[in-house]
């Protein structure tokens, strides 16, 4: 394989030094501009087969010496056709270059090329840029919730700087991450600014995926970055400010008087079933109730975010220029938490002549994130309304050895995050270096680099007077250092021909991707007061650290044909070799071919007044998924701890010599509809197969390992993918638009034989895998309810029957996390120059494991736990004949251990957005030698209409996060957003 | 310009030449062929069982499941020793409470998987030692591994099964895993087979390793012969073979080097376990391993990150005579902060500070898990099961001797012609519980000598308490006072991550 690589890496060379290869008559012109007759400054003449070039001047006016009249000049402009001209006996020619309107207005940008969207045979879905700005976000993914139909966007956290988890057309893995791969401007991964978005290209099944190989399970977002539009220069402003608060969703937590009466639940005698007052009076003294703090209102807060954007772009002779700058600064709602970023991005391309450009773009990226402590945000919860957070001069005041307090751990957040910080800074630079050169008419080369570095710090500090459970007296400091830097090369032949009615292009080519990951970390204890540097820690000082490198060698290859711009044909083929695994299994090869017919394109259709487009498109491929981490394929001794201070390994997994690659066959088919060029439909159904599952299995502990990575069984996953957009009313002044999208997923598991795998996190909650089954099905005891007669706990044994044993219950399968159904709606309004639009998002169908309830809703298994308020429909035991779903305090057993007791629906049904945008009269814009001015008013996640009872239905659904997808616990809650925005252009 | 062009198509394409290796190994870990090769890779994995004792589960930075934590907890709070100030939502609070024990619990699967992780370890480093050069250091850390694997499996078989009897030696005792590369599901083997297991490498460990001590590994931190032949002691003893825990008691008394602390150097003596004359094998920690809120003397100690939740408990304190003259006397009540108990809802807490105290931290000590005072003990107890009621005496008083400060210790001495063959054993239990109290033998005792757990006192202990003493004492039919042991429902259940991926795995009644 490396030899037949290093080969055809010679031929790529040798053809590519090729290409390169002049009477005196002197001639005068002009060139301009068919759409303004204006001139164009820096069109390219050339005359052909030399290198013999001028450029035009500032008024189109250009002056050449060529040797004979046989000679033919080449005019030529970026985004315009070229034309060719014949010398003859002119000495003056005076030409009107035609704008390339194909290359403007469809040109759907693929990654590694760009198509047409006429070409497209597979199910792509672009947004541009214009639609995603409704949302003010610092990512991408908020931004697409809704828009996309087959796309999940889920907000894990409501956390400054948090970024969503995205899912496209369901979930293919169990444990791997699976989140899309991210190509940015043509280049894998890369970092930008939501801001310098021009627009979006969501590639959801293989036919365009399998190009992008073992990183494509996901699907890939191929995001591109603005350019300047030809002949303009244009400046952009765009400011927005507002407000956000948090959303608890239903969770509202007791107040004193609240929980003060329902402690007395917890002297209900467990026989007789009557109150001893005496008891309780004794030991909840009626005083308690003179104290009511509502920790929630006093740890989250009303906060201001701030978005500011300022863009140029424009074109100069042989250059075109983007720069686009942008600040953004969130504050939390949760106390002490912020983000702060500035991107700053400078795209340019110069054209040595028509057939060479060279490309430049650097993104720079910086952010600074107060964080957060995830047990403060749990206090929050927890802590009791009988504690006071304040002391006397209103200062948050230490819980610690003052035996007064109530709240088990003792523990006053507010006083514990004013004493902390959780600070981390991150800088990330992007080079991209793009060469393209035309070798030939119908051969060209492009090579595309990019360097990236990012490097953070990050900080975590207790100081010694802080509320902790670990660092109260000494203080801890941790400061963690990450440095990331690597390279990508793709270096790839193109061709382009054109036969009468066939018409062949493609590419081939090879790349090579290399990452080095390196972290060291420092941390200490014995912190002096006032002090929050490493080295001022005296003890228990630890260092951390161990760099990583991973390396993906690929080729790369990609025909597509066409006849009459009606029938298509596509097909891929790429070989991907990654360090993660084994030599034998190093190596895998991704295929797909893809097709499409453009049934209004042929005769019988084409001036048909009803059907305006009509595309059926069916395609096939393969895609893979590697990324589970370095060498875990390899047994393991990890020399990271230390006996007595002498240096010990321990054993951290088994040997895998089998593990290899999870890949997925997928199939599309799709049909695109354009009614009356007021409707258009796009309909996909997808058949997709991943096998070799990568699966974190749970291995008997007994053989001295809980999980391993192993491959087993395969997951279908069948889908709509259906959205429709209409134009409901269109007038010059009035105009209504909807966008509907919605996608059905089924997922089912084959080929487990009689295995049955389970997943367990450390608390015992189970989700469990067999054929037939479905991906992250719940396991758990069956809780039936509560016993009428003495308010204990029932559960479901084995045969059916009733029983008070928790450990006697049976475990029975109880849905899963991953969504039947969801989509969004989007309707926009527009009269005259005011807009409005409003945007939902939903989603059905899945289970949710509200593990946040075993702390707030615990029938008072711990009494120092705050408790939130019952949900409407809650009832808790008091007497018997009493239907109840709440025990008695006193025989509630087990109620909170694992069980489907709090596995919920997770349904719900979200207004995202509504903006109403006023753009200003052009006529007073004008007179202020301006382009436009608009002015909006947007709220964000306005309500959630759900039955879950938690914080919020939004659960991370990223195995990476939390070990079990659909987990609850307790949340940075999310935001509800309130902004005001305005945009000029000039 | 066409230069240009060409340089750079030739860079690129020397880009594009510039071959990857695609062998990456990680850099903090040895892999099984490096380990073979590297010179710290036998006495690395031998050291690292040690370190699992000590450290969280590999991908836990913090929490409440380690080792050692689960070892004293699980078996400490279950017995007669210490009362509950607090229904926690720690799941620790299943050892205090016998019917909440569900095998989903994290301190039982946690304990498990960590006790077959050593084993693993263990039988790595056999391996390893096996193919390795023989000499004194290698046999040595091969005795060592051997001796780790029988720890772990004995401490699994005190938790998780029925305590040996000739009359229930078929019944299920533990998993047993004889090399690295036996890990797939398995059947428990009988009490029988498992204590076999337990002795043979034992017998290997003592086999191999000298009683000359390398000096690289001539340190109380390190399992020594003298620690396999003390732990022999121990479960000879518990297998009621006592004639054999009787002789490798005499071993470790007659030819180890081991000296009982003085009654004046007995208080000072758990904080400074490491370098005791009196301590066989401890668990060594440094200052970074302090685990402060998780630690072990957190629940059972007011300090700084200590939770006090949990005391000496009644029946305890007045089996060491609390209120009398001995509180003076007896050296052994300086780890128990008696003049100052606090209460927490309705229990008194009495703080115990066995676990505290190493370079003056309050959540520091190298817990102590063979110690001379125990071989004494154990050979007492073998005695007192022989009927030798005089030899069982002298052993006894050995350690009262060197646990008492009085004028004229007369008085406070065992005398032999108290006891009769049927009560001497009770002198023995009492002895042994007040020497070795927290320090997870207890539980055992009871089980071992049939005795019933008499908890009548208040705590949560208790099923149904809330926080609010009725009376002075419960009543002794309150659920939770006392537990027979003579019914198998006490049991702590296999954890669930076993079996529901080890089906050939039988679970506990």
């Amino acid at each position: 394989m490396k030899d037949k690589l290093r080969r055809i890496c010679l031929l790529l060379m040798l053809i590519s030094t090729y290409a390169y290869a002049s009477a005196q008559i002197t001639i005068n012109g002009n060139v301009s501009s068919a759409d303004d007759k204006q001139p164009l400054a820096g069109a390219n003449i050339t005359v052909k087969g030399t290198t013999n070039g001028v450029v035009t001047d500032l008024s189109g006016n250009f002056t050449i010496q060529v040797d004979s009249q046989e000679d033919i000049l080449v005019f030529s402009y970026v985004g315009y056709n070229s034309e060719e001209v014949t010398v003859g006996v002119q000495t003056n020619i005076k030409l009107v270059l035609v704008p390339n309107v194909e290359s403007l207005d469809e040109i759907i940008v693929m990654g590694y090329n760009s198509k047409t969207r006429n070409e497209i045979t597979s199910a792509v879905t672009v947004v541009s840029g214009d639609k995603l700005k409704d949302v003010t976000a610092n990512n991408i993914g908020t931004m697409l919730q809704g828009k996309v139909a087959g796309i999940e966007v889920v907000d894990a956290s409501g956390a400054p700087g948090s970024q969503p988890d995205i899912r496209i057309r369901g979930i293919s893995s169990f444990s791997a991450p699976q989140g899309p791969l991210y190509v940015v401007d043509g280049i894998i991964g890369g970092s930008f600014d939501p801001n310098d978005v021009e627009s979006i290209t969501v590639l959801k099944d293989a036919g365009a995926t399998a190009l992008y190989g073992s990183q494509a399970n996901g699907g890939v977002i191929i995001v591109q970055t603005k350019t300047a539009q030809f002949g303009k220069n244009k400046f952009e402003l765009r400011a927005t400010s507002g407000i956000r608060t948090a959303d608890h969703g239903h969770v509202r937590m007791m107040d004193s008087e609240t929980l003060y009466k329902y402690h007395r639940e917890y002297f209900r005698d467990p026989t007789y079933f009557v109150v001893d007052d005496r008891k309780f009076l004794a030991v909840r003294p009626e005083s308690l109730k003179e104290i009511n703090t509502d920790w929630l209102a006093e740890t989250f807060k009303t906060a201001p975010v701030h978005n500011y954007y300022l863009a140029s772009s424009g074109t100069s002779g042989k250059l075109r220029y983007y720069i686009g700058g942008t600040y953004y600064n969130e504050t939390g709602t949760f106390i002490n938490t912020d983000y702060n970023r500035i991107n700053a991005r400078a795209n340019t391309t110069y054209s040595f002549t028509d057939k060479v450009s060279l490309t430049n773009n650097i993104n720079l990226n910086g952010s600074k994130t107060n964080g957060y402590e995830y047990m403060h945000i749990y206090y929050s919860y927890v802590n009791m309304p009988w504690d006071n957070p304040y002391d006397s001069d209103g200062e948050a005041r230490s819980y610690k050895n003052d035996e007064t307090i109530w709240s088990k751990d003792k523990i006053n957040p507010i006083q514990a995050a004013e004493n902390s910080e959780f600070l981390s800074k991150d800088f990330s630079v992007d080079y991209d270096l793009v060469l393209n050169v035309e070798l030939l008419s119908w051969l060209s080369f492009s090579s595309t680099n990019r360097l990236s570095l990012y490097t953070g710090s990050s900080k975590t500090f207790y100081s010694k007077k802080a509320d902790d459970l670990s660092y109260t007296g000494t203080g801890y400091i941790n400061v963690t250092d990450n440095l990331n830097y690597g390279g990508i090369s793709t270096n790839l032949l193109k061709f382009n021909f054109k036969i009468s009615d066939h018409r062949i292009n493609g590419l081939a080519g090879f790349e090579t991707q290399k990452e080095n990951m390196e972290f060291n970390s420092t941390s200490g204890t014995g912190i002096p007061e006032g002090l929050s540097a490493p080295s001022v820690a005296s003890s228990q000082i630890e260092i951390d650290g161990a760099p990583s490198t991973s390396i993906l060698q690929s080729f790369i290859s990609q025909a597509n044909y066409n006849f009459r711009e009606t029938y298509f044909l596509t097909g891929s083929f790429r070989i991907d070799q990654s360090s993660a695994f084994n030599p034998d299994n190093r190596t895998a090869y991704f295929p797909s071919v893809s097709a499409a017919w453009l049934v209004s394109n042929e005769g019988f259709l084409k001036d048909n007044k009803i059907i305006n487009n009509l595309k059926v498109k069916a395609s096939w491929g393969k895609t893979g998924m590697k990324d589970i981490g370095p060498s875990m394929y390899l047994e393991q001794f990890k020399y990271t701890t230390q006996i007595d201070g002498q240096s010990a390994a321990v054993p951290f997994q088994m040997a895998n010599d089998n593990l290899t690659w999870e890949q997925t066959t997928q199939m599309n088919a799709g049909i695109e509809l354009g009614i009356l060029s007021r409707v258009t439909l796009n309909a996909d159904f997808y058949n997709n197969n991943t096998e070799n599952l990568l699966v974190y299995k749970d291995l008997p502990p007994s053989g001295g390992f809980r999980k391993q990575w192993q491959n087993i069984g395969q997951v279908n996953n069948k889908g709509i993918d259906l959205s429709i957009s209409t134009t409901n009313i269109a007038t010059s002044k009035f105009t209504w638009t909807t966008d509907f999208t919605l996608g059905v997923n089924e997922n089912k598991l084959e080929g487990f034989g009689n295995d049955t795998i389970t997943n367990a996190n450390s608390y015992g909650i189970v989700q469990i895998y067999h054929s037939g089954g479905t991906l992250y099905s719940w396991y758990a005891k069956e809780f039936h309810g509560i016993d009428e007669n003495d308010g204990s706990v029932l559960w479901v044994a084995e045969d059916g029957s009733l029983t008070k044993d928790y450990n006697s219950a049976r475990k029975i399968e109880y849905g899963s996390p991953v969504p039947k159904l969801q989509g969004g709606i989007s309707t926009e309004v527009r009269y005259r120059s005011v807009s409005l639009k409003a945007a939902v998002s939903y989603l059905t169908g899945n289970k949710i494991y509200n593990y946040f309830r075993r702390y707030v809703d615990h029938d008072l298994q711990d009494v120092k736990f705050n408790v939130m308020e019952p949900m409407s429909d809650w009832r808790i035991w008091q007497k018997p004949g009493d239907a109840a779903d709440h025990p008695l305090p006193q025989n509630a057993r087990n109620s909170y251990d694992p069980s489907t007791r709090y596995i919920e629906d997770g349904s719900y049904l979200k207004i995202r957005n509504i903006t109403l945008t006023y753009s200003l009269p052009a006529k007073l814009v004008n007179n202020l030698h301006l382009s436009a001015i608009n002015i909006s008013l947007s709220a964000d996640n306005l309500y959630t209409f759900t039955r879950f009872s938690g914080q919020d239905p939004e659960v991370s659904i990223n195995p990476a996060n939390v070990g079990l997808p659909g987990y609850a616990e307790f949340k940075y809650p999310n935001n509800r957003q309130f902004l005001a925005s305005l945009n000029v252009t000039f | 310009m066409k230069k240009i062009l060409i340089y750079l198509t030739i860079l690129t394409g020397a880009l594009m030449l510039t071959e990857c290796e695609l062998d990456v190994v990680p850099s903090d870990a040895l892999t099984s062929e490096q380990i073979k090769q590297s010179p710290d890779g036998l006495i690395g994995l031998v050291n690292g069982c040690y370190a699992i004792f000590k450290d969280y589960p590999s991908g836990e930075s913090g929490g409440n499941n380690w080792y050692l934590r689960q070892y004293f907890q699980l078996s400490d709070f279950s017995s007669d020793d210490i009362a509950c100030g607090y229904k926690t939502e720690d799941d620790l609070i299943i050892a205090f409470r016998y019917n909440d024990r569900a095998a989903e619990k994290s301190n039982l699967n946690s304990f498990w998987a960590q006790s077959y992780k050593v084993i693993y370890g263990a039988n790595v480093a056999i391996n390893l030692a096996e193919q390795a050069e023989e000499n004194d250091l290698t046999s040595q850390l091969m005795g060592e591994a051997y001796f780790l694997r029988a720890f772990a499996t004995f401490n699994l078989v005190r938790l998780y099964a029925v305590p040996y009897s000739s009359a229930n030696q078929g019944n299920p005792g533990v998993i047993i895993r004889e090399s690295s590369s036996d890990g797939q599901p398995k059947a428990r083997a009988t009490l029988e087979e498992t204590y076999n297991y337990i002795i043979s490498s034992l017998k290997m460990a003592t086999s191999v390793m000298s009683e000359e001590i390398p000096p690289e590994r001539d340190l109380k931190g390190f399992a020594s012969k003298y620690a396999a032949w003390a732990l022999l002691s121990r479960v000879y003893l518990y297998k009621e073979d006592y004639a054999n825990s009787i002789a490798y008691a005499d071993s470790v008394i007659d030819y180890g080097n081991f000296e009982l602390e003085s009654a004046e150097s007995f208080p000072s003596y758990f904080a400074n376990a490491k370098t005791s004359d009196e301590t066989i094998w401890c668990i060594p920690f440094i200052t970074v391993d302090d685990k402060k809120s998780g630690s072990i003397a957190s629940m059972i100690y007011n300090g700084e990150s200590c939770w006090g939740e949990e005391g000496a408990s009644p029946s305890i304190l007045e089996d060491m005579g609390l209120g009398t003259e001995m509180q003076d006397i007896d050296q052994r009540w300086n780890y128990i902060n008696a003049d100052e108990p606090d209460e927490k809802n309705g229990v008194p807490l009495y703080f115990i500070s066995k676990f505290s105290g190493q370079d003056n931290v309050p959540t520091l000590s190298s817990p102590v898990m063979l110690r001379l005072a125990e071989v004494y003990l154990n050979r007492a107890e073998a005695y007192a099961k022989q009927i030798n009621i005089s030899a069982a005496v002298e052993d006894l008083n050995a350690i009262v001797e060197n646990r008492l400060i009085a004028d004229d210790l007369t008085p406070y001495l065992y005398d032999e012609s108290e006891y009769t063959p049927e009560t001497i054993i009770d002198a023995v239990l009492k002895e042994r519980r007040i020497e070795l109290a927290f320090e997870g033998h207890r539980v055992f005792d009871l089980l071992r000598n049939n005795k019933s757990l008499n908890r009548v006192y208040w705590g949560f202990h208790l099923d149904n308490y809330n926080g609010v003493p009725d009376t002075e004492e419960p009543e002794s039919t309150e659920a939770g006072a006392i537990i027979d042991f003579n019914q198998d429902t006490y049991l702590y259940p296999i954890p669930d991550s076993e079996i529901s991926t080890n089906n050939l795995c039988v679970q506990n009644n």
